[in-house]
């Protein structure tokens, strides 16, 4: 029974969904299927959270239990889900207050008619939060009425006030981790070893300049990308140079000498080419042509190996549920 | 143009339409069919014991190598299936290769971590676990413990697997499923302990990361091949080669139906057969050929 | 790279090998931090992707009327067939127009769906084309319906957002479109789990999907949702989403189902997945990242939150690029002097 129940069990759901998105979405059986199939999921999933609490609770507290190393993270652990999960089920009321403030007025100098005025949330009468630009300044002499003004919006709930001044900072700060690791990868990963790899480095760094505006840089922005042709143009040439140079050391002539052509014929392009290089044209045509190819062929492939997937699990190929194979 | 009109079909099949059998759907139908049997003739011929190629996967065949590493360090495996769902292709593919690296573990008798950022999969992997070691013949073996749920949450979960990978130090780390921005979180921790690192992920945006941080990375629709690689199951293998096939027939399409494009377009062709064809070409894939 | 090796340099290192990662951290740090003290503004060019957005959601009332159109000439086509067989089932198609178009009529100036989908990890990049898309929609007269994806990290997000931009508006003396009152200019259905379920049942009847709204009043007593019934009466859906997924279900299902224009808003690291959804007139356009939340605010005149932030992305971009060079040019000079010496 056990052997057989849960892969017809699977199997018959998989046929009832699959005869569910052929069926005429105006039918009485379409939309009963689909409020059952929406509450039946719905039930599960809240199901699946005690189950996963269970688990933690289990495992942190064998932990605590055993004195393990780092238990007393486990006992952190614990008692937070247990006092975050108590503040989302008391009153609403029951919080800190929280004053708003509105900063100056700022008027931007081609929309003259669009005030706008941003909000600081305070806590305990401290500014978390400013912003000012130098419009800012110049729009306060406008409107010097709405300076300062106080105004108590609400008070926040104990649950939301864990929400922004914890879960909000911790998980910016684990995601801006991710700055620094791809930096170092960049600079690691990033090198001219082979010509495909040189292929990556080259698209890759013309996206990086599209994607930022360089000539707003202050002081040497504008002369970067006034000079960014000599700049492109000088690297594509010295690197062939220097490929056609280690072949002249391995007696290699000819392609010595394809090479040193191929950098002759760059500088004639050079020559005739424009001043100004569109690197966000670049960027756009790289997007939309390469990157669309290449990630149109593995869409099909992985949607291609999910069909597979599927009918493997439905007919009973395979059986994930079941320990793998059955 | 269309295909055809709702009107122009008989009565019967009007209401056949309308209560019991979307037509618009009909070519999503065929090609299931089609597909179905491409597998099912495949799996009877790998059954009938014909050789079916599948290439070298070098991701897959340092398994053996890493899990021996592994115990020769004396050091723990921690394999993570990503932060899909139980409803997600990519968390299955890597459960199916979770049984079989749990078997390979069991004779090794080396520890294995599995820590899982979504219960119900985590119910599914214990399941998994257990009777992979049963398999092996050590069901003393099997610890309870080893598979375990961390949070929900994505960023939670990544600092817990990266303190994981640097207080535990284990030998050889198994990322396989579907990832997102953590991925690089975690396996950039896993590579400063050292370890050796296999991953595998259908989320292309992960891929170069994964490529640049781990030893061996398995490449979108090479995750799914990865069951049927490593087991050599002969059902597997031809479900495999049958999804290959599937992909050639598409890929044939494709270059007929961009042919036939090219032509319409450069000859501006506004009727006659080949711009019949090619509109029929474009219209087989839509799933509202029936207006 | 060697299996297991952290060290790209081998036992032989200099100073710069053996510090490289603290000292590229430090830098990167003080790129950041230098970006985020200037305070200049920063003139960007509209891409093509952003300008669908932007383009579409100023084009809404046009759509709206069309829609009204179709239906009214709908309406016509099944008098005419009234006048010659008159039975139950066409009078209530009749009917069914006939309140179709009255609702459709309640809203001229558009309705949007926002999806809210991404938790505070991604609220540099995300929560400012959020605040940006509802302000412009807030300004065009726009109702907005917004409701959250698949996780619940989103929820008290979302409400931070919508109330920062309702009540912006609610505190200006003299604001250009008036105060935006929860329950007539916009409502926040709050999250439920199964989100693709949900979005379906959305394309039948809200009020199956959502029952109350965040705070809990009552969607049925609500003076937006009047108008509003199911998908046929929203004209655009705006998905901003930070989880792989999430986009592909609104493609499928506000797409290639109901056949509305979706937009989306991702990370930078997610936008070129969607690329080819742009080629195909899948979505009809998309915030990439940062940069694309710059762009629209520059577009349609919000508070420059993303406009500031790009500084810091515009240093930290140009150290990478200044590190790519120094590394190849690394990687060359080791190559000679590796010659030199063999």
């Amino acid at each position: 029974m056990r052997n057989y129940l849960p892969p017809i069990i699977c199997g018959v759901c998989g046929v009832i969904m699959m005869l569910h998105f052929f069926l005429p979405e105006n039918t009485m059986l379409y939309k009963t299927m689909m409020e059952w199939v929406t509450n039946s999921t719905i039930v599960v999933g809240v199901f699946g959270l005690f189950i996963g609490l269970a688990s933690l609770v289990h495992n942190h507290g064998n932990r605590i239990a055993r004195r393990s190393p780092g238990w007393g993270y486990s006992v952190i652990t614990l008692s937070f889900t247990a006092i975050v999960a108590l503040t989302g089920i008391i009153s609403q009321n029951v919080g800190p207050s929280v004053v708003s403030k509105p900063l100056d007025k700022y008027n931007y100098d081609n929309r003259k008619n669009q005030d706008h005025t941003l909000i600081t949330h305070t806590l305990f009468g401290y500014k978390d939060e400013t912003y000012k630009t130098n419009l800012v300044a110049a729009a306060t002499a406008d409107a010097p009425e709405m300076k300062g003004e106080e105004i108590t919006v609400r008070k926040v709930p104990l649950f939301m006030f864990f929400y922004n001044y914890v879960i909000m900072p911790m998980g910016a700060t684990t995601f801006s981790l991710l700055a620094f690791y791809m930096i170092t990868a960049t600079y690691r990963a990033m090198r001219a070893k082979s010509w495909e790899a040189s292929l990556l480095l080259i698209s890759s760094i013309i996206i990086l300049i599209g994607q930022v505006p360089i000539e707003e840089i202050p002081l040497i922005g504008k002369w970067i990308m006034g000079h960014a042709q000599l700049i492109v143009y000088m690297s594509l040439i010295l690197y062939i140079l220097y490929a056609a140079m280690k072949q002249f050391f391995s007696r290699n002539f000819i392609t010595c000498g394809i090479l040193s052509a191929s950098a002759a014929l760059i500088g004639v392009i050079w020559y005739y080419t424009p001043a100004n290089v569109d690197f966000e044209a670049m960027k756009s045509i790289i997007l939309n042509y390469p990157n669309n190819a290449a990630k149109r062929g593995i869409l099909i492939g992985v949607q291609l190996g999910s069909l597979a997937t599927s009918i493997k699990i439905l007919s009973g190929i395979e059986k994930p549920y079941m320990g793998g194979r059955g | 143009m269309e295909l055809f009109t709702i009107k122009s079909l008989p009565l019967w099949l009007q209401y056949v339409n309308e209560n019991w059998f979307d037509l618009n759907k009909l070519n999503a139908l065929i090609g299931i069919i089609i597909f179905g049997s491409l597998i099912v003739y495949f799996i009877r011929r790998a059954k009938s014991g014909a050789y079916l190629f599948v290439r070298r996967i070098p991701g897959l065949e340092s398994i053996e190598e890493a899990l021996g590493r592994a115990t020769e360090i004396g050091r723990p495996i921690l394999y993570i299936s990503g932060i899909g769902g139980e409803s997600d292709m990519q968390t299955i593919a890597a459960m199916n290769i979770l049984g079989n690296v749990a078997e390979q573990i069991a004779h090794y008798d080396t520890d294995l971590k599995v820590p899982c950022i979504n219960p119900i999969v985590m119910t599914i992997e214990q399941e998994l676990v257990k009777q992979a070691y049963t398999r092996a013949g050590r069901p003393e073996n099997y610890k309870e413990d080893c598979v375990y749920y961390l949070s929900d949450n994505q960023f939670a979960y990544a600092s817990a697997v990266s303190g994981i990978m640097v207080r535990e130090k284990p030998a050889a780390n198994f990322l396989l499923g579907n990832y997102a921005a953590e991925s690089l979180i975690i396996a950039e921790a896993g590579a400063s302990t050292g370890a050796i690192q296999i991953a595998g992920t259908a989320a292309i945006s992960q891929i170069p990361f994964f490529i640049v941080a781990c030893d061996y990375t398995l490449i979108g629709e090479e995750l799914f091949a990865a069951g049927a690689y490593v087991s050599r199951e002969p059902l597997l293998l031809g479900s495999l080669k049958g999804q290959d096939i599937a992909k050639l027939v598409i890929i044939l399409i494709m270059i007929v139906a961009i042919i036939l494009a090219t032509v319409v377009s450069a000859l501006l062709l506004k009727d006659g057969f080949v711009y019949g064809l090619s509109d029929f070409m474009n219209k087989i894939f839509d799933l509202k050929a029936f207006k | 790279m060697a299996p297991g090796s952290p060290n790209i340099y081998g036992p032989k290192q200099n100073f710069w090998q053996r510090h490289y990662r603290p000292l590229i951290y430090l830098l990167t740090l003080a790129c950041v931090v230098g970006g985020t003290l200037t305070r200049l503004p920063l003139s960007l060019s509209v891409s093509d992707a952003t300008q669908g957005v932007f383009d579409t959601l100023e084009k809404l009332p046009e759509l709206r009327a069309q829609d009204i159109e179709k239906q009214q000439a709908l309406l016509a086509e099944k008098l005419e067939e009234a006048k010659e067989n008159s039975g139950p089932d066409l009078q209530k198609e009749i009917a069914a127009i006939r309140d179709k178009i009255s609702r459709l009529q309640m809203n001229p100036k558009g309705v949007v769906l926002v999806c809210i989908d991404f938790d505070p990890s991604t609220e540099a990049e995300l929560g400012p084309m959020a605040h940006a898309f509802i302000r412009h929609c807030f300004s065009r007269g726009v109702k907005v319906l917004i409701n959250t994806g698949g996780n619940v990290m989103s929820q008290p997000l979302a409400q931070n957002i919508i109330s920062a931009s309702a009540t912006e508006g609610a505190l200006m003396k003299k604001n250009k479109y008036g105060f935006m009152e929860d329950g007539t200019d916009y409502v926040f259905f709050g999250f439920r789990p199964n989100a693709f379920q949900l979005y379906l049942q959305m394309g039948e009847n809200i009020l199956t999907a959502y029952e109350t709204d965040y705070a809990g009043h009552d969607l049925t007593l609500l003076p937006i949702m009047r108008g509003i019934r199911n998908f046929s009466d929203i004209d655009m859906v705006f998905s901003i989403s930070g989880y792989v997924g999430s986009p592909e279900t609104w493609i499928t299902v506000g797409n290639t189902k109901f056949g509305k224009p979706v937009a989306l808003g991702q990370v930078a690291i997610s936008a070129s997945d969607y690329y080819p959804y742009i080629q195909s007139k899948q979505i009809c356009g998309m915030l990439p990242g940062l940069r694309g939340a710059a762009e629209y605010e520059g577009a349609c005149g919000s508070p420059p939150r993303a406009t500031g932030r790009m500084w810091a992305q515009l240093y930290t971009h140009t150290f990478a690029i200044l590190l790519i060079i120094i590394g190849n040019l690394e990687f060359f000079f080791k190559g000679f002097k590796h010659r030199k010496v063999s």
